[in-house]
């Protein structure tokens, strides 16, 4: 009975010891955040801290002068629409290069990942002058293939590193019971893939949305990205409506989360029970 | 046929059956060959359009520099960078401080993961919202965030201070500290979600049996789990290290300019010298340092490689 | 899942891409920076116009590299018509071949703008209006201010207080306020700027002076006590005292502010509106509407300010004019010199 009890204490302990670290973790990571969410409250007229007097008259701004929620808008459409872009073409290669052991997936691998580590100023440059060139110009369309040329290697790579842990017992065992290959994938692969499939696409929009030296060139009326628009704000003033713009932003992860969770679930990241 | 022949013949298990006839789907698709990669076409020509151009352009204005006579090539940028005792400091201060960076964030990164997978259950997407969110403020203010709490009158100096523990307040920002403290700040999440999602995908029964056949938790861990997510660690590894690699703006506003890396000098050339042609050597020194450590990179994963 | 996927994709590629897209393209385009700016540009500028013309003006917000390149990628057809840039954006403009010599026929208000503003860039910019860097410093911890910039960079060695400069990379700043200025008032000449390197070597490692690299990062440096004094440009100085920050003072310490103009450009193989925009721009009215807006002065001398905002601006007389071509032919060098000795 003692011996049942220590053993469970020697679970427990760990058990709250990192329960512990984690609060720590995210004490650290909030932090800066919590600051700034402050000072989108404040009345001053400018970021200052400590904050003495509140109101949302900043929040207010933000609906009056409209560039940056437009930006914003138009931010969110680009993640998206770059994230599932890398996805359509990223995770069938993924798939591929995770299953073959030839001499060309290595090559191709790298190639794929490659665009990680082009500095994303001279990539941005360089795309404005090839895009121009084709006629795309400063547009909508010009900044998906932008933004999906960097995104791709996060679904790839994070597609890859899942499919390869996963190993072939699943898909070997549906294969012997009769499924066709269309079933396999959409009933055995996919759902297993999930938690790489979603982490690659929460990277595209993350990098996405936060991009500034690759969109900085494709900035125009009507294609402007929020940390386009915020540096440019930021040029001439600094006042709570950047702590605001920012809060909104979080504020609208936070409902998308809270949707995906409540219809597709978030089991994707975590273990099956 | 020998007798051993046929009575391995007669032998033929369920099992072997099934290895038989995936052995043989397998070779028509080709997995061993190169024609089952053929899925990769789409990534590969989108890839060639969009990234192998402009890098081929931008290559070539590094090397075709433009002279009154109209252009004229020479290798002096690459030739500068590698002889230049300051650049090639800057390209190691650049590269020791992306593997500090994703070192720091691999240790962090990796016990937030193991909790969320294993523990968080319901409270998932609430742990990922909070991964996230640092990253949806602009770096503008999130610099303000940190200089409020690293400044000289700033939270952590006040509260030491106030603690007993040091006497004088602390200069951390301006200083390669709060560059450090910046990238990790940034890059963990990307850490903790790489590694989640391989590890999501580890058998809890394989610990569980290890531990029954007599191994403690740390044992369990380190035999079992940890190989098994490793994949995770790389990518997460690989990701962190790239976005380190190629980040400025936390250098510039936390470090005042104490550290500087490859991508900070490329931006200063687009800002103040408006050069492009030594821009975009310094790029190309960066590209092939990034793709060459990817390269041994993929190549240790492919040696520890979780193939069955 | 992949049900999921095609609906969202639908979504988007149906939000996307059928957003309004370049054939609502307005008559004009012209450049501006974000925010209060923006706001008063519309304001003073493109409003009147747009209802005195009928046509219609699209505003690009960014930055000057940013509109330099997207109009050299689209040479033929420029996204950007009339380009409101910073000294140093309108010569690199210039060197691409990318705009128009300013013809004064076609602008007939510059007869009410004095003679430098319309030499800059070789008169292929004309400057809207101008701001001055000096000394903004903390009027409750600094109670004798320096009277000129040398006695600035002398007490700031002795440690009187602490000091906050712009980094290298403050592109609109350094070369001309720092680099330029100090080396004048240290008798340095042309290009050579040994001196100018020396001092702010003794500078950086006296410890009494802390370096901003954003243009915001100094007045949280100067709230948060980091800094009691620095260098600054004039408006957003009184902009942040006016907004709260009461103790901030700013001056310009003798032999006078660096001037900064802003300056407007007519891009190539754009429309003949724009010549017709910009002189409405340097008409006495929106250039009176826009100094009250951005409180910085305008160079039309018919121009009418508000009485608290006369007292605080430079007399255009008095302010130094640094020799911008010069500085940015010499910015390789310059930037490199700085990067390994000062490395700020």
């Amino acid at each position: 009975m003692r011996v049942h009890v220590l053993r469970r204490m020697e679970r427990g302990v760990p058990r709250v010891l990192l329960l512990g670290y984690v609060l720590v973790f995210f004490v650290f990571l909030l932090a800066p955040i919590f600051f700034v969410v402050l000072v989108s409250l404040s009345d001053a007229a400018f970021v200052t801290f400590p904050v003495t007097d509140f109101s949302l008259r900043w929040y207010y701004r933000l609906l009056e002068y409209t560039p940056l929620l437009a930006s914003l808008w138009f931010s969110l459409k680009l993640a998206a629409a770059s994230a599932i872009l890398a996805a359509v073409i990223g995770v069938p290669a993924a798939l591929a290069l995770a299953r073959s052991t030839s001499r060309a997936a290595d090559v191709v691998s790298t190639f794929l990942l490659a665009p990680l580590s082009i500095p994303m100023i001279l990539l941005g440059v360089a795309l404005l002058y090839n895009l121009s060139a084709i006629g795309l110009g400063l547009s909508f369309a010009s900044l998906l293939i932008a933004h999906a040329v960097v995104s791709i290697p996060y679904v790839v790579r994070t597609v890859v590193a899942v499919y390869r842990s996963i190993g072939r017992d699943y898909e070997e065992s549906a294969a012997i019971l009769g499924a066709s290959n269309r079933q396999i994938f959409t009933y055995i692969t996919l759902p297993l893939i999930g938690s790489g499939i979603f982490s690659g696409m929460l990277f595209a929009i993350l990098i996405s949305l936060d991009n500034l030296s690759l969109s900085l060139f494709f900035g125009s009326a009507q294609t402007n990205t929020l940390p386009v628009a915020m540096l440019s704000y930021l040029q001439n003033q600094f006042d709570p409506a950047i702590a605001a713009i920012g809060t909104v932003q979080m504020a609208i992860a936070f409902v998308v989360l809270l949707v995906i969770e409540r219809t597709v679930g978030l089991e994707y990241m975590s273990s099956p029970s | 046929m020998k007798m051993s022949d046929r009575v391995q013949s007669a032998n033929i298990t369920p099992a072997h059956a099934a290895a038989a006839v995936l052995a043989q789907a397998n070779a028509r698709s080709g997995v061993h060959s190169a024609r089952g990669l053929l899925p990769v076409l789409p990534a590969v020509i989108f890839l060639l359009l969009f990234f192998v151009a402009p890098l081929v352009q931008n290559g070539t204005h590094s090397i075709w520099l433009p002279s009154p006579e109209g252009g004229r090539f020479s290798v002096e940028y690459y030739a500068k960078l590698f002889s230049d005792s300051y650049y090639v400091t800057v390209i190691g201060q650049t590269i020791l401080l992306s593997v500090i960076v994703t070192a720091i964030c691999a240790v962090l990164g990796y016990p937030v993961a193991y909790f969320m997978v294993r523990h968080a259950g319901r409270w998932n997407g609430l742990i990922i919202f909070l991964l996230v969110a640092p990253l949806l403020t602009s770096i503008i203010m999130r610099t303000f965030g940190w200089s409020v709490i690293l400044g000289r009158n700033g939270v952590l100096n006040s509260a030491l201070l106030g603690l007993g523990l040091i006497e004088r307040p602390l200069r951390l920002l301006q200083g390669p500290s709060s560059v450090v403290i910046g990238l990790v700040h940034v890059l963990v999440p990307f850490m903790v979600i790489s590694i989640a999602a391989v590890l999501k995908g580890v058998d809890q029964r394989l610990e569980e049996a290890a531990e029954l056949l007599g191994a403690g938790r740390l044992r369990t861990f380190r035999e079992v789990t940890l190989p098994l997510s490793l994949d995770g660690v790389a990518t997460g590894s690989i990701v962190v290290f790239m976005l380190a690699n190629g980040s400025f703006l936390t250098m510039l506003l936390l470090g005042g300019g104490s550290v500087v890396t490859l991508p900070l000098l490329i931006y200063q050339q687009f800002l103040l010298v408006q050069n492009l042609g030594f821009a975009a050597a310094m790029g190309n020194v960066l590209l092939a340092l990034a793709v060459f450590s990817l390269f041994l990179q993929l190549r240790l994963i492919r040696r520890q490689g979780v193939q069955r | 899942m992949y049900r999921i996927l095609r609906t969202a994709w639908q979504l988007v590629v149906c939000c996307g891409v059928l957003a309004p897209g370049p054939a609502l393209a307005a008559d004009l385009t012209v450049t501006a920076f974000g925010g209060v700016w923006e706001k008063s540009l519309r304001t003073c500028y493109i409003e009147p116009f747009q209802k005195r013309t009928g046509k219609t003006i699209d505003v690009v917000l960014g930055t000057p590299a940013q509109w330099v390149n997207q109009i050299a990628a689209n040479a033929q057809k420029p996204p950007i018509d009339v380009l409101l840039t910073l000294i140093d954006g309108a010569e690199d403009a210039k060197a691409r071949g990318l705009v128009e010599k300013i013809d004064p026929a076609r602008i007939p208000n510059l007869a009410d703008v004095p003679e430098p503003f319309k030499k800059v860039v070789d008169g292929y910019a004309v400057a809207t209006h101008f701001g001055a860097a000096g000394l903004a410093y903390n009027e409750a911890k600094i109670k004798n201010p320096p009277k000129t910039w040398n006695e600035f960079i002398e007490r700031t060695l002795k440690g009187e207080w602490q000091a906050a400069l712009p980094g290298i990379n403050v592109a609109s700043t350094t070369p001309a306020a720092v680099i330029w200025n100090f080396n004048d008032v240290l008798g340095g000449k042309g290009s050579d700027i040994t001196l100018v390197i020396a001092k702010m070597k003794a500078l950086r490692d006296s410890g009494n002076v802390v370096f901003w690299n954003d243009v915001n990062q100094f007045l949280t440096q100067m709230q948060s006590g980091e800094a009691d004094i620095g260098i600054y440009w004039d408006g957003r100085a009184w902009a942040a005292r006016d907004g709260g920050f009461k103790t901030l003072n700013f001056y310009y310490p003798a032999p006078g502010g660096v001037v900064n103009p802003t300056v407007a450009q007519k891009v190539k193989n754009s429309p003949e509106l724009a010549w017709e925009f910009m002189d409405f721009m340097f008409s006495p009215e929106p250039q009176s509407c826009w100094a009250a807006a951005i409180q910085y002065p305008v160079v039309n001398t018919k121009a009418t300010y508000k009485p608290e905002q006369k007292a605080r601006m430079p007399d255009w007389h008095a302010v130094r004019w640094p020799p911008f071509a010069e500085i940015l032919a010499n910015m390789p060098r310059w930037v490199e010199t700085w990067n390994k000795e000062v490395g700020r």
